[in-house]
């Protein structure tokens, strides 16, 4: 689960620093500077995932022709994602997240039995900034048991990079005869290979890299934009990994789990509570939501691996294809599906799930959140203009079924060109105690005007 | 900045539903809380005496008029200082509703505006509630002003002896 993430320099953000929970919830106008915060996440994600160990941040805006993974985010070079496109500056980030279980390293020098260091917590911090022509990381540290594990550049010019250790009796050692200068870390996350092999006692800073990118790997996404539903779907019989950035691989998701029998957990664990089949699970939802009564796929003849999705609207109608009801299904499906299709653990970003959807609805996706997030231990950080979603959080807390602790607020505004974030302080009661002027627009301001001018007009008639 | 107690009748005139107040009264109402809504400060107690009030009275099923927005606003800013006022009132055992009051014969439902006007300093607005009128001198005793938003309403009700 991500903790933090503290960012300088990034496109409208000079400074940002952003305090995660099991649901969090980024709110404010448009362009202020929302989507850019999980911009930068999924730049992480898609760097990780890049094949070219050479490059140090990986943009995205390669063109796919065929079917392949699609960048994540397409943002540019460094000149179009630096704060003010101001290219002499740095960017800057420490990412702090909880492991999914406790890491324990123990001194290659020292007894078994004794821990080096341990903890369930991992921080990354990093730097990046241009040198001449080239993009370079100037520093990278990992942040682990309150000490930091860096490489960075050594005091002269030409030293090359350097391991160094703070805030611990550790140092490290180098092998015997290996003087030579460290190259630059690679990528945003990883040490060179010499960092390991020119020193006695660094194999541990693997474990460090190797729990970055399992919390990568453990990001999903979701935009705001959704693929047209189709009359009909063909299904190679593979498991995607997501559903797509729009939404694309939805239906390949719930065949993939139908197939594998996947089961889930409606409720959060607790006597009683079952695990039930991965499309009944979405089929309450979406009935539960109020949007239609059954939801199924079907093979249109056996052997074809074609499928058509088929709904019913209400008990009685006759079942209809998915291309013939309205666009809330289609737009609300990929939310359902990927929430139930990651992994337990998994941290969901999303973008914007409240489009084409009913007032009601978007308050019901407030109540998958929190569900999916207490049964499955999924994090979900949604980006919204939606206050009927944000009403039905505060609910909740209200309710006390939800924890004030577990729901973070953030509320993102621009101020001269700049990005500034502000936690919205959800207390145990479910008010927010410094609610923002004209939050979602001035919408008492539109009714005093309403009010005001009708009934001056009244009044002028009667007059008459 | 001006701080304010709203009685809940101006709220409920502003709405303009089943009211007996007249047009002229109900644009008074809407203009003050736009007023208010825009930059002055609503007083409220601690222990949510007049914010029950306002929900009991105002909700926003339906189509909102200005009353119900009135309660929108004072929901959201409720922890907000520079628009809404906390005050602490202490209930009374004794028939005077509140420790911050004397012996009195107000109704009930109005002690909680004169209790938070009474500790805060803040004037009352009133629309249609004669009570205010009436009891003159207890007011003039507490230092409590009450601004009419309908003159002329406040006078119809006592002459009517309601």
């Amino acid at each position: 689960m991500l903790n933090r993430l503290a960012l300088e320099n990034f496109k409208a953000w000079q400074k940002a620093d952003l305090a995660f929970g099991k649901v969090t919830g980024l709110f404010g106008a448009n362009s202020a500077g929302k989507s850019s915060l999980l911009q930068f996440l999924l730049l992480l994600k898609q760097t990780k995932n890049a094949t070219d160990r050479g490059l140090v941040l990986d943009f995205g805006g390669q063109t796919d022709l065929f079917e392949g993974p699609r960048d994540y985010a397409n943002l540019g070079t460094f000149a179009d994602v630096v704060h003010r496109h101001d290219d002499a500056r740095t960017i800057r980030w420490q990412l702090d997240w909880t492991l999914p279980r406790k890491l324990r390293i123990d001194d290659p020098a020292g007894s078994e039995a004794e821990a080096l260091f341990q903890g369930d917590r991992l921080g990354l911090k990093c730097a990046v900034a241009l040198e001449g022509q080239h993009l370079r990381t100037r520093e990278l540290a990992y942040l682990f048991d309150d000490a930091a594990f860096s490489i960075r550049p050594g005091a002269a010019l030409g030293d090359g990079f350097q391991l160094a250790s703070k805030g611990t009796k550790f140092q490290f050692k180098r092998q015997p005869g290996r003087p030579r200068p460290l190259p630059p870390p690679v990528k945003t996350h990883l040490f060179p290979s010499q960092a390991k092999s020119d020193y006695q006692n660094s194999d541990f800073l693997g474990d460090f890299e190797l729990a970055y990118e399992q919390m990568m790997d453990a990001v999903y996404y979701l935009g705001p934009l959704r693929v047209y539903p189709r009359r009909q779907y063909h299904w190679s019989g593979a498991s995607p990994q997501d559903v797509g950035p729009s939404g694309e691989r939805t239906m390949d998701a719930v065949l993939a789990a139908t197939r594998d029998q996947e089961v889930r957990r409606l409720r959060p664990r607790a006597p009683g509570v079952r695990k039930i089949a991965f499309q009944k699970v979405i089929a309450y939802w979406l009935k539960h939501l109020g949007l239609i009564h059954t939801f199924s796929l079907e093979e249109m003849a056996a052997g074809t691996n074609l499928y058509r999705a088929m709904v019913k609207t209400s008990p009685s109608s006759t079942p209809t294809a998915l291309t013939d009801v309205g666009f809330g299904v289609s737009q609300v499906l990929p939310t359902l599906v990927l929430l139930y299709y990651v992994p337990e653990g998994a941290t969901v970003l999303m973008e914007q799930p409240e489009i084409h959807l009913h007032p009601a609805v978007q308050a019901g996706l407030a109540d998958v959140m929190l569900n999916v997030a207490a049964a499955r231990n999924v994090q979900i950080i949604v980006e919204s203009h939606s206050e009927h979603l944000l009403r039905r959080l505060q609910r909740r807390v209200a309710e006390e079924s939800a924890s004030a602790e577990d729901v973070k607020l953030c509320f993102v505004s621009s101020r001269r060109g700049q990005a500034h974030a502000a936690d919205l302080s959800l207390n145990e009661w479910g008010e927010i105690e410094n609610w923002p002027q004209n939050f979602f627009g001035d919408e008492v301001g539109e009714i005093g005007a309403i009010a005001e001018a009708s009934l001056r007009r009244k009044m002028a008639r009667a007059a008459k | 900045m001006t701080v304010v107690v709203v009685d809940t009748n101006v709220a409920i005139v502003a709405n303009g539903r089943g009211i007996h107040a007249d047009p002229a009264c109900q644009a008074a109402c809407i203009n003050r809380l736009r007023a208010i809504v825009a930059s002055e400060t609503v007083v409220l107690d601690d222990l949510g005496a007049i914010f029950e009030e306002y929900r009991k009275n105002l909700r926003w099923a339906g189509a909102p008029g200005m009353g119900d927005a009135f309660f929108k606003h004072v929901f959201n800013n409720q922890y907000q200082p520079k628009r809404c006022l906390r005050v602490s009132l202490t209930p009374s055992t004794e028939d005077r509703g509140f420790e911050e009051l004397p012996s009195n014969s107000f109704d009930p439902s109005d002690r909680k505006f004169l209790a938070a006007a009474v500790v805060s300093g803040a004037a009352i607005l009133n629309a249609t509630d004669s009570d205010w009128k009436e009891d003159a001198a207890l007011l003039n005793k507490l230092s409590v002003e009450v601004h009419q938003l309908c003159p002329q309403h406040a006078a119809k009700n006592r002459e009517r002896g309601r």
